[in-house]
């Protein structure tokens, strides 16, 4: 008795001490990465030349994701909010902006004169280069446009609406200049911390389930099978051991040939498992060894229904959610409803062997009469 | 091959498959199989079974030549 109370309330309390500070994980924040520089720095146009082509600027990103780039680079005395204000005729130049990586491959050129822009976008861990160019007229516009835009028709738009010929020829402004690259998600919880503590929720709750079934039906903690089941559980072994190495096989070859590309091999892999969890619960079922001598199925029955059911929600949703197929490639997600496809097989199974028991026993029975 | 023997003994003493495997400490499945012919038991779950009817082990699983 004190085994099974051991082996049930043990797994529970952390099972629920587990669910209850689920809470507690989302004050865990990773670190704010995020880095800014400011500068000023005067720009002058003489006869319509600017005295610079243009300034380089070095940022590092130090883990790969979503990067926010924020730019800004506003003549002293204009505020954020007034920067619809700002008079590029006045200032007599245009400045756009190119961000390099480490390899000098281009990762985002800005193609309008705005003085405050910001863009997100994935960036990988590593070095960068942020440099502002400045043109004082349409020419000077055009040659950085042929090697940083690819579109003439938008080059010549940009051209015409920025109006680089009431550009003032001789001006002087001081500019301060801030650049901000921050982690759109570095105030959320890492997901590496949800996952984890996802596992071990799972785990308990695969420990306290694992109680349940071991001591509820027998008080002295043991499942018996008798000698019969256990040679069918060795050939339902055998079956199974078959079937997941064809299952696994077949997609390894076509895919060493290009049939299947390599992104559906994880798919492959967990259809495979299914199959073989499939063929061994099957066999086990359909010959009289799954259950041990008296062991009472209905409760499982209801258990993988409702577990069944459970699952083939959770699919339906990743499915509406556009979360089951990306791409065209199975997601990790596909796993729900192969467990719900698992669970619906069990219960069929189980169903089956019912009817075909009470069956032979009816035949029996007249036989015996 | 049907164990008739077996199933004659059993009725003889008037239990059922689930009676039989109850005292012999088996599946009624693993009874009904041997009945069948569908699974020959171990010299060790025989001498269990001829024990509880009361039977030799030729009385249940020696074959008579025809």
């Amino acid at each position: 008795m004190k085994k099974v109370k051991t082996g049930i309330i043990i797994p529970a309390i952390i099972f629920i001490i587990l669910v209850l500070c689920s809470p507690l994980i989302f004050l865990y924040k990773s670190p704010q990465d995020e880095s800014v520089q400011k500068w000023n720095s005067r720009i002058t146009v003489t006869d319509g030349k600017v005295d610079r082509d243009k300034i380089s600027k070095k940022f590092t990103v130090n883990k790969t994701g979503e990067i926010t780039l924020f730019f800004s680079f506003l003549p002293v005395g204009v505020e954020k909010d007034d920067v619809s204000n700002v008079d590029i005729n006045k200032i007599g130049c245009l400045t756009t902006v190119v961000v390099e990586n480490e390899k000098g491959e281009i990762e985002y050129t800005s193609t309008a004169g705005s003085v405050f822009l910001d863009t997100t976008m994935y960036l990988e861990a590593g070095n960068y280069t942020v440099t502002y160019y400045y043109h004082s007229d349409a020419e000077a516009f055009r040659e950085f446009a042929n090697e940083y835009l690819c579109s003439q028709r938008a080059t010549e738009e940009i051209i015409k609406e920025t109006g680089f010929e009431n550009f003032e020829k001789n001006a002087t402004t001081d500019f301060i200049y801030e650049l901000k690259v921050y982690s759109d998600k570095a105030d959320r919880t890492h997901t590496g911390v949800i996952l984890l503590w996802a596992l071990c929720i799972g785990i308990s709750f695969g420990a306290l389930i694992a109680g349940i079934f071991k001591y509820s039906d027998a008080p002295d903690g043991k499942y018996r099978y008798d000698e019969r089941q256990r040679t069918e559980q060795g050939r339902g072994y055998r079956a199974a051991f078959i079937a997941t190495a064809i299952s696994l096989i077949i997609p390894l070859m076509l895919g060493s040939t290009g049939i299947i590309g390599s992104e559906f091999m994880l798919f492959f892999i967990i259809l495979a498992l299914f199959i073989g969890v499939s063929v061994l619960i099957v066999y086990w079922i359909w010959h009289e060894c799954y259950f041990a001598i008296n062991e009472n199925s209905t409760r499982l029955m209801i258990f993988i229904g409702i577990f069944g059911v459970l699952n083939l929600v959770i699919s339906v949703i990743n499915f509406i959610g556009g979360y089951l197929i990306v791409n065209g490639v199975p997601t990790i997600r596909c796993l729900n409803l192969f467990v719900a496809l698992l669970s619906l097989e069990i219960f069929i199974a189980i169903l089956a062997r019912r009817a075909a028991n009470a069956k032979l026993e009816a035949q029996e029975g007249e036989d015996e009469e | 091959m049907k164990n008739l023997k077996l199933k004659a003994a059993r009725a003889a003493m008037d239990l059922s498959q689930q009676d039989l495997a109850d005292k012999v400490g088996v599946s009624r499945q693993t009874i009904n199989a041997i009945e069948k012919g569908d699974y020959n038991p171990t010299i060790n779950l025989c001498r269990t079974i001829c024990r509880t009817l009361g039977r030799t082990l030729d009385d249940i699983f020696w074959e008579e030549e025809e």
